[in-house]
């Protein structure tokens, strides 16, 4: 009598065990395809490589073995983007998805500017989202260097610094 | 005896059914990872970086072997990757593309080397219209 009662319960143990099994089963299989639908759903946001590569380009343009290139004239604030080989159309509507700052400092006082000469393009809405959200937020990516470099005038040679701030939109493209 | 027999085959129907389970679930992963949108973006994102750091002068050659196979599975046997003006698409389904722009003012030219299943990125000089 005893045995036969503790085959049953035996019997009844196993069938809840498989039920609980297939239970997990399910949310296992249910996590799994949550995560990778997530995370395949998401697009690669690639803006912050996108701005690093443009610091470089502008250093290499107008920096060569440690001298500045250029004279900072009012010429080049004008033929900047032509100069260094840059176009800011893009695909979308908006007013522009590029901003792009070059500041030039003397060595001594920086980052004081006295030099009061600055390069800007692009779209300066994206330069306010960046001081007024100091970066914290999804709809930019940016990237800041700065650097040191000669510049020669006539027998003198100034220490500047310059300092190249970039800031990619792209917010359709690059963030869900 | 009899018993024994019947909880040898319980046990291998559960296991072939764990096999079941996980092999569908690594499908899944699998074709999500390689899905044709996916390679897309990846791709289109990929070359407008390349093209961004590149230099006049300089020839790319970019591996895409499995877009090439995807395309050709889905009856596109041309040019899966266009650029034109400063936007690069990538297109391997009918229904479907994904494009993405550079800001590096270069005339980008991009042709396809079957024999390696290869895309060449030619980089030159902008020339002024």
């Amino acid at each position: 009598m005893k045995n036969k009662m503790n085959k049953k319960n035996k019997i009844g143990a196993d069938k809840i065990i498989s039920v609980y099994w297939f239970v997990i089963l399910f949310i296992v299989a249910g996590a799994i395809v949550y995560m990778v639908a997530v995370f395949y759903g998401n697009p690669f946001d690639v803006r912050e490589f996108e701005a690093g590569i443009m610091i470089n380009k502008v250093a290499d343009c107008i920096s060569e073995n440690g001298k500045l290139k250029y004279e900072l004239t009012e010429e080049l604030k004008e033929n900047f983007m032509d100069e260094c080989k840059l176009n800011f159309e893009t695909e979308f509507e908006s007013a522009g998805e590029y901003y792009l700052e070059v500041g030039f400092y003397e060595f001594e006082i920086y980052p004081n500017n006295p030099l009061n000469f600055t390069i800007v393009e692009g779209n300066i809405n994206l330069k306010n989202t960046y001081l007024d959200t100091r970066g914290e937020t999804n709809s930019i990516a940016y990237s800041m260097k700065s650097f040191y470099v000669l510049q020669t005038e006539g027998e003198n040679q100034n220490e500047l610094v310059i300092e190249i701030l970039s800031i990619v939109g792209k917010e359709g493209k690059n963030v869900k | 005896m009899e018993k024994k027999g019947q909880i040898l085959a319980e046990n291998i129907i559960f296991i072939v059914l764990n096999l079941i389970f996980i092999s569908m679930l690594m499908l899944f992963v699998f074709s999500k990872a390689g899905g044709e949108a996916v390679l897309e973006e990846k791709y289109s994102k990929q070359i407008a970086l390349i093209v961004d750091s590149a230099k006049p002068g300089m020839q790319i050659f970019l591996d895409m072997e499995d877009a090439i196979k995807k395309a050709e599975g889905n009856g596109i046997n041309g040019e899966i990757v266009f650029i034109e003006g400063n936007l690069v698409t990538v297109k391997l389904r009918d229904k479907g593309q994904y494009s993405y722009s550079f800001f590096n003012d270069v005339d980008a030219t991009v042709y396809i080397d079957r024999e390696n299943k290869k895309y060449v990125i030619t980089i030159n000089e902008k020339q002024n219209e």
